[in-house]
């Protein structure tokens, strides 16, 4: 029935509210589209040109295809994950011994939400090198998306002799974090902090993240909010950081904060979200109302792929923005299938308690007592 | 590989790793409509600019900018590019193309080039009902591409997805599917009777008593099987009658009721029935309440009726199938009921067990529905 109601909504949507008619623009200066800041779309012409005369050399390849997944992340554009996917499956036919192919293969379905994708690539890849560092990482994350807590931890003790002593720590801090043992993980990453001086910022930003996602669930407010700041303040740009940061701003309240970290931003869905809930929190109802509808039709066009699988996002949609409690539950069960975080913990216990749904509370609690996770956020709704 | 390349890829999973959630915007789709006008069949094909630059570079001046004049410039280019990728083919063989015109459109991921142009199909049939389309576009750069296709044919619109892995697919436009669209319509009135307990708890309740005379404060047996028949008969009809009012009313949209609203009555309602078996208020026009009641129950059934379609032609089929079906479900219960109740009618198991106990079951079981429609709770198994 569900499936049938969305083929009329999206009848409705083709059909009727067209998101807007065909027309001819009236001059010729007349701007249609911006490209991904300059400096990124001669870079994106740069690496076509290069693959495009160097179609023999694996060591371009993958650089160009590292470089479009970097810039897929930094542009929130999914495109360029698919350019790279592009190239990585033409080598993976030519070169199916390389197993750097398939570690990047995964990162990139790992991003597609496509986990079994990922995980059968992984899973390739150890098999031939037990102590592959990417894999291991991606592998103990994956699987802590997965609520397989305990199972990921495994995943993080060859690092230390294969990627060092930092990207061990924090894999396993992950984990750990996850796991009952919060209070010693955030001790663990502060111990190792002072030796990050040198690293890249990727590897900074990470730390930071980890830090804060552990303080905030930790009821240490200040402390989460300063490793938000100095995390952002490294990477203005990453909007995974940002959806974190204004998920635990709007949990404590500061609308304004939010409002003032995406209101340029909403070229990202899930930004967009996270500001129509603080804009509706704040009553600025005729800016959330906007924003609302937008996010609708996004939905709507995402979901024509019949591959959409954001079900975490349209429930807090559907929870916070249109108070559907219904729908939401609806389809935080849906996700819950397939993503088991503290945040997907979050929403299916809200929609559950909303709708006295007895059966997704005493599921959200079994895993909280077989898992030991440790989240104020989820205890404030218990 | 060597040594940096590993150091890139280490840097991307990281950059990733604490970002699983990739809610960014939708990935890359292309939409065509198709649509019949007068005797041609005519095709408006919707690419992105950001695919079009990446794939046939647009941005001639390179400030990342796309201007219409730039736009303009490379009509023809995208016109060889595009549409040798897209096949419309009968028998066989594949149809020409006759361009009218080069449009803009806007979507949720920026602004689309339109490619509006008619199809002429090979043969005599310039309106061909069975065809075949081939879609090859942009899979080679970007294999999370998808192609949306929308064909309007009367009044019906479809939508089919191509994907790397189905592209080309089957169509098959004539409508013998008239009488099966009936059919299946029948067939969930039918089942949303039997599966909607409400609807037969009411009937029930107001059939229990149908055997049954009621003089001097006390229930006789009615006498001849006649007698019961015609009453039965009339509150079948009142009931029919009215929720065929307010389906129609509801389905054309004439009138809307809250569906909370529409639910909490239905389940007082089966309470009220239920309770004038027990302390009977209304005994010789009970016609009249099924006609009252019938009114809302006409809502509920719409709201299903609405779930399952809202495409305009077929609305006449759509209503009286469905008010066909909700009949025959009901005349099935009333084949079953009346002979039971009529050779049991004398009995004090009838009585007392079935009319009394049976009626105050009914009345605690609508009772619990009523609070959790109301209060939108959930408890009840059913």
């Amino acid at each position: 029935m569900k499936e049938k109601l969305f083929i009329a909504l999206t009848v409705c949507f083709l059909s009727l509210c067209s998101y807007g008619a065909a027309f001819i623009p009236s001059k010729d200066s007349e701007v249609l589209e911006v490209l991904p800041k300059g400096s990124i779309s001669g870079e994106v012409k740069r690496l076509k040109t290069i693959l495009f005369i160097n179609q023999n050399d694996p060591e371009l390849a993958f650089k160009a295809a590292s470089k479009f997944i970097q810039i897929g992340k930094a542009e929130s554009d999914p495109r360029y994950f698919g350019y790279a996917e592009s190239i990585v499956n033409k080598w993976i036919e030519r070169d199916s011994e390389n197993l750097d192919w398939y570690v990047l293969r995964a990162t990139i379905s790992q991003y597609n939400h496509k986990f079994n994708k990922a995980l059968k690539d992984l899973d390739f890849v150890l098999k031939k090198d037990k102590e592959n560092p990417q894999a291991c990482l991606i592998k103990s994350n994956l699987l802590c998306t997965q609520g397989e807590y305990l199972e990921s931890k495994r995943y993080c003790l060859p690092l230390l002799r294969s990627a060092g002593e930092i990207i061990a720590i924090g894999c396993a801090s992950y984990s750990s974090g996850l796991n009952g043992s919060a209070e010693r993980s955030l001790i663990l990453l502060e111990g190792i902090s002072p030796r990050l001086l040198k690293s890249p910022v990727e590897e900074k930003v990470w730390i930071l993240s980890l830090k804060a996602d552990l303080a905030q669930r930790l009821d240490k407010k200040e402390l989460a909010e300063k490793y938000f700041n100095q995390a952002v303040i490294l990477k203005p740009n990453d909007s995974f950081l940002l959806s974190n940061y204004a998920d635990f701003l709007l949990h404590e309240q500061k609308l304004d904060k939010v409002i003032n970290l995406l209101k340029d931003r909403t070229n990202n869905d899930g930004l967009l979200l996270r500001l129509a809930i603080a804009e509706k929190e704040k009553g600025l109802i005729k800016e959330s109302k906007l924003h609302s509808e937008e996010l609708g039709i996004r939905f709507i066009e995402q979901k024509l792929r019949k591959d959409f699988v954001h079900h975490r996002e349209e429930a807090i949609y559907y929870l916070k923005l249109l108070d559907d409690p219904v729908k939401s539950l609806e389809l935080a069960k849906e996700n819950w299938q397939i993503q088991k975080e503290p945040i997907d913990v979050r929403i299916l216990l809200e929609s559950a308690l909303k709708r006295k749904d007895k059966d997704s509370i005493k599921e959200v609690e079994s895993f909280l007592t077989k898992t030991k996770l440790e989240d104020v956020n989820i205890e404030s709704l218990r | 590989m060597s040594r940096f390349v590993k150091i890139i890829i280490l840097q991307i999973v990281l950059n990733l790793a604490f970002a699983l959630n990739s809610f960014a915007h939708k990935p890359s789709d292309s939409y065509i409509f198709i649509r019949r006008e007068g005797d041609s069949i005519f095709c408006d094909w919707e690419i992105s600019l950001k695919d079009l630059d990446y794939a046939i570079d647009l941005d001639k001046n390179n400030d990342g900018k796309i201007t219409w004049g730039e736009l303009k410039a490379k009509h023809k280019d995208i016109e060889e590019y595009a549409l040798p990728q897209f096949s419309f083919i009968v028998k066989g063989e594949k149809s020409s193309y006759g361009l009218v015109d080069h449009l803009v459109n806007k979507h949720s991921d920026g602004l689309y080039a339109v490619l509006r142009f008619k199809i002429d199909p090979p043969g005599k049939d310039k309106l061909p009902k069975t065809f075949d389309i081939t879609y090859d576009f942009l899979f080679d750069i970007d294999p999370q591409h998808r192609g949306i296709l929308t064909i309007r044919h009367k009044e019906n619109t479809s939508t089919y997805i191509f994907s790397p892995e189905n592209s080309t697919q089957h169509f098959n436009l004539n409508d013998s599917s008239k009488l099966k669209q009936l059919l299946d319509f029948i067939w969930q009135g039918i089942w949303h009777i039997w599966i909607g307990i409400d609807h037969i708890l009411f009937l029930l309740s107001l059939l229990f008593a149908s055997v049954l005379i009621r003089e001097k404060n006390a229930w006789k047996e009615a006498d001849s099987l006649k007698k019961v028949l015609i009453e039965i008969v009339k509150i079948i009809s009142a009931f029919t009658i009215a929720h065929s009012i307010t389906l129609s009313l509801a389905v054309l949209g004439i009138v809307s009721l809250p569906s909370a609203f529409v639910e909490s009555v239905i389940a007082f309602s089966v309470f009220l029935a239920a309770l004038n078996n027990i302390f009977p208020v209304v005994y010789g026009k009970k016609w009249l309440i099924a006609f009252l009641f019938g009114l809302i129950h006409g809502f509920g059934f719409a709201s299903v009726l609405m779930e399952l379609d809202l495409n305009k032609s077929s609305l006449v089929i759509s209503l009286f199938g469905f008010n066909l079906g909700v009949e025959l479900g009901q005349l099935a219960i009333v084949l079953i009921f009346t002979p039971i109740a009529f050779l049991l009618r004398k009995t004090s198991f009838y009585r007392s067990l079935i009319l009394i106990f049976g009626s105050i079951v009914i009345c605690v079981i609508a009772i619990l529905w009523f609070i959790e429609r109301a209060f939108n709770l959930s408890f009840l198994p059913f």
